[in-house]
């Protein structure tokens, strides 16, 4: 990758096509379920989502793309769809206008809400609030989200792989368990107030 | 408080990866990009590439930061902690340096890497010239002098007339322009004064003062059809002002405005945004107190 960086216009255009089909996995995987996307031209929108992921991989001289330390373990692809994962989700919010990508969180203890797992579930919003959720998130916090929750790894074996201590991965979950409540509350009252889903009482 | 949530929406995103990894899905989504469609989107991005390397002097204040590292890296605990309480396995997160991952440790605030403090003990090279004991009382005289200058300065220009207000804001022109797949720049003395674009197409807008601006600035956009009345926005989303006044306009034509197919001018006003229009009304005043740059466009039908 260095060679490429340094090696003029040619090369990283080459290193920026062979990481599209891997940008767009990422920016497919985000538009499918988006109300983000709804009247616009689906091939449209892919393309202008890809171009802008690898704009913010290669701009300042890729400083985000020499972000990747082959050392980690995890594959050039794999880091760029992390880097795409984040990026998609704050243009998408940002052009919903939704306040979650603006930095600013209201961490307001609510009541905790029987079901909300189930509402969002039954209403197939799970994506939304993965989306708002990505918008907040650091590096870190998604290279932590994947380990936890998508590969649902101990947290013995990420505190030793992310060179943290247990304790600091069982206070990242808490924060992030409230942000991604209060994220799916936002949602929620967002798309209005259908009953929960029959047979769930509250 | 269970992590039952997180691990429903890791689970949903695991299904949603793997379909996509497996070609499912909408097949306008998963479709792998044709040649045609990799060349567009690799000359776009490096088209607003060497755009905005060109501009490097410029950072706007809106739209990027949010990728920039210095935000990424701050520390944990800037996050609001609970009021609620935490048990003891829920150790307070690390500080700022302490079990970050190798990634985040290189990628402190550039910032702070570079600012280098001179202690109380470090001598200046001056220090040791002849006559450099005159310099304190040189550089409070001078100081003295720029500040009745300045002084003098506001007192003849105070109170501003809108017609002085709108003088003191320097001409602004487009620096580029992209309107679909076509980029022009002012360097390659290519703006054009008219474009052809769908609703949904992308258009991509740099304005650059004459001089830097350093009070604040807005956008609004005037819409004007060949016959029926303007329209007025002031967008909120799409538009980036950089801290000497340059105006960064990127979205699709749907963002900024809604408008039919047809022949329409679009003028951008650039001003205090305290005294850009919200509507067609506030667009009769007396002498405008913003610039203005005017650009056709042919709005073709959607598809």
């Amino acid at each position: 990758m260095e060679a490429a960086l340094s090696g003029g216009a040619g090369p990283r255009r080459r290193l920026a096509e062979r990481l599209l089909d891997a940008i767009q996995r990422e920016v497919a995987i985000a538009l499918h379920r988006s109300a983000a996307r709804q009247g616009r031209d689906p091939r449209q929108e892919v393309q202008d989502l890809v171009q802008e992921v690898l704009v913010s991989l290669f701009e300042h001289d890729a400083r985000e793309l020499r972000r990747w330390d082959p050392t980690r373990g995890r594959s050039l692809e794999s880091f760029v769809r992390l880097v795409a994962r984040r990026r998609v989700a704050r243009v998408l919010g940002q052009r919903r206008g939704n306040p979650w990508t603006e930095g600013a969180v209201e961490l307001e203890e609510g009541p905790d809400e029987d079901g909300l797992e189930e509402r969002l579930e039954h209403r197939a919003e799970l994506g939304e609030v993965l989306q708002a959720l990505h918008a907040q998130m650091s590096p870190r916090d998604v290279e932590l989200f994947e380990l936890l929750f998508v590969q649902g790894l101990e947290p013995g074996e990420v505190a030793e792989q992310m060179q943290m201590s247990r304790g600091a991965v069982n206070a990242w979950s808490y924060r992030m368990r409230k942000q991604a409540r209060a994220a799916a509350r936002h949602v929620v009252d967002a798309a209005g107030s259908d009953p929960p889903p029959a047979g769930r009482t509250r | 408080m269970s992590d039952e949530l997180l691990r429903r929406l890791g689970e949903d995103l695991a299904k949603r990866r793997e379909a996509i990894d497996r070609g499912e899905g909408p097949p306008e989504l998963v479709r792998p990009l044709d040649d045609e469609e990799r060349r567009s989107v690799l000359d776009g991005a490096f088209a607003r590439l060497e755009s905005d390397a060109g501009g490097e002097d410029e950072t706007f204040e809106d739209g990027t930061p949010e990728d920039e590292p210095q935000q990424d890296e701050a520390p944990e605990d800037d996050v609001p902690e609970p009021v609620a309480p935490v048990d003891e396995s829920h150790t307070d997160e690390p500080e700022a340096g302490k079990d970050e991952t190798p990634e985040e440790s290189t990628q402190r605030p550039e910032t702070s890497e570079k600012v280098v403090p001179l202690s109380a003990g470090e001598r200046s090279i001056s220090d040791d010239r002849p006559g450099s004991s005159l310099l304190p009382i040189l550089g409070t005289v001078l100081a003295i002098a720029a500040a009745v200058l300045i002084w003098l300065g506001a007192r003849e220009r105070a109170p501003q007339t809108e017609p002085e207000r709108v003088a003191a804001l320097p001409s602004y022109t487009f620096t580029r322009v992209v309107a679909g797949d076509a980029t022009h720049r002012s360097a390659d003395d290519s703006i054009p004064e008219h474009v052809e674009l769908t609703p949904d197409g992308r258009i991509e807008l740099e304005l650059r003062p004459a001089e830097p601006v350093r009070e604040p600035v807005g956008v609004a956009i005037v819409a004007r059809p060949a016959a029926g009345p303007p329209i007025v926005t002031r967008p909120s989303n799409g538009v980036e002002i950089s801290a000497n006044g340059a105006v960064r306009v990127r979205a699709t034509l749907r963002d900024l405005v809604e408008l039919r197919p047809g022949e329409w001018t679009l003028s951008l006003l650039v001003g205090a945004p305290e005294r850009l229009p919200d509507g067609p009304a506030g667009l009769e005043v007396g002498p405008a107190p913003w610039r203005t740059l005017e650009l056709r466009v042919t709005v073709l039908p959607p598809g």
